[in-house]
């Protein structure tokens, strides 16, 4: 889909993959028997597992052909896995693409322009209240990010509520350009107190390095605060 | 709903209500002693929009010039309907979508288009 959609709106699409290094035994034999499940096709047939399989380029590294790919890994990992289609865009960059290409359809896009509450009309339709006027619609669709819990709360859906996180990421100069090849990481630790959302060093689509994140819970959804011990 | 001193103990209260299992419509009412989180009377404002009763009319409407926004107001954009998109700030993709673009930082942020191509979006 991405694919396409780089060369149709024309932003930048890189493919460089996403290796995951194992440093332990563990780690391996769960790849083993994914890589099992995946060339059996029996994977298909776990629900949860069913996405996974569907990757296309999965490729299952052992020990010398992970130092061979990444050289500078802390350690010596055991082995690794390897998504060789995931890419990396500027999501800034694919947002205006997208918003451009709306416009020249037919698209209005109003800036400055903040819902302040939203009431339902009889016939089914919406009046939302903006800083500057009433509209009114048939369908509505909530993108507000982490605001979106906010929006959902103006029509009385009060299904969630989103804790937002902080993060900081380090990025690097392109001086070390090459100090890896494809973005890496380690199996994530999923619990949730964890400091991280996972992730390790990844890379921009021009080049440049990037560590991180770090994650904090903040009651604050626009608090952008970056800490000294973040880095 | 309640107190509690911490805003990990919210957060915490959150998660476990999350998880049961079949329960639905769930919203963490806790708040905590650490933070107090000040929210904006905009009842003046909203009172005097209704009262100016300028009402625009669109078949869909959509909030957030996010890259979610965007992309949906794209998909939409192949179909013969009046599609509106609002956003609060300036610009779009200033929120979580520019906190995830890395150019700035080999200092060429203003070439992430082809300013030729930039279409200008309608201010109020
Ligand atoms: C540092 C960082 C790294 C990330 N890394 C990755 C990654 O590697 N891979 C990945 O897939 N994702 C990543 N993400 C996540 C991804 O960037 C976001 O999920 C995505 O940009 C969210 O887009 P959105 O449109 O939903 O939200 P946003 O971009 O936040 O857009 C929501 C918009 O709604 C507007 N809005 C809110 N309330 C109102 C209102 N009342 N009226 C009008 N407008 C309103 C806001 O102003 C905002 O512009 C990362 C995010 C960050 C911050």
């Amino acid at each position: 889909m991405y694919t396409q959609l780089s060369k149709d709106l024309g932003f930048e699409l890189k493919r460089p993959g996403s290796l995951v290094v194992f440093y332990k035994k563990t780690e391996v034999l769960i790849a083993r028997l994914l890589k099992f499940l995946k060339v059996t096709g029996l994977g298909h047939l776990i629900k949860p597992l069913r996405q996974f399989m569907k990757v296309p380029g999965l490729k299952w590294l052992n020990e010398t052909e992970v130092n061979e790919l990444e050289p500078n890994l802390k350690g010596r990992p055991i082995g690794g896995f390897w998504m060789t289609t995931m890419g990396i865009v500027e999501p800034h960059e694919v947002c205006m693409a997208f918003a451009e290409n709306a416009v020249e359809n037919g698209v209005e896009i109003k800036l400055e322009t903040e819902v302040l509450d939203i009431e339902k009309t009889d016939d089914e339709k919406m009046r939302v209240i903006t800083n500057h006027s009433i509209i009114e619609c048939k369908y509505l669709i909530n993108c507000a990010g982490v605001w979106a819990d906010v929006i959902a709360e103006m029509v009385d859906d009060r299904f969630y509520t989103i804790h937002p996180r902080r993060g900081a990421i380090a990025i690097f100069d392109k001086s070390r350009k090459g100090f890896i090849n494809t973005p890496c990481g380690v199996v994530s630790n999923t619990d949730r107190t964890n400091n991280t959302k996972g992730g390790g060093a990844s890379l921009t689509p021009e080049g440049n390095m990037l560590w991180g994140p770090t994650v904090t819970d903040t009651p604050f959804k626009d608090e952008k605060t970056v800490e000294p011990q973040d880095l | 709903m309640g107190m509690v001193d911490l805003w990990k103990e919210v957060v915490e209260a959150g998660h476990l209500a999350a998880g049961v299992k079949g329960v639905k419509n769930v919203v963490n009412d806790i708040i905590s002693k650490e933070f107090e989180i000040e929210k904006t009377d905009k009842s003046g404002k909203i009172q005097e929009v209704k009262n100016n009763g300028l009402i625009e009319l669109s078949d869909v409407l959509i909030i957030g010039g996010g890259v979610s926004g965007c992309a949906v107001a794209r998909a939409l954009s192949q179909y013969e309907l009046n599609i509106l998109l609002v956003e609060k700030n300036s610009d779009i993709s200033e929120e979580a979508t520019k906190a995830n673009i890395w150019k700035h930082t080999s200092g060429n942020i203003g070439k992430t288009r082809n300013s030729e191509s930039r279409i200008e979006f309608k201010r109020q």
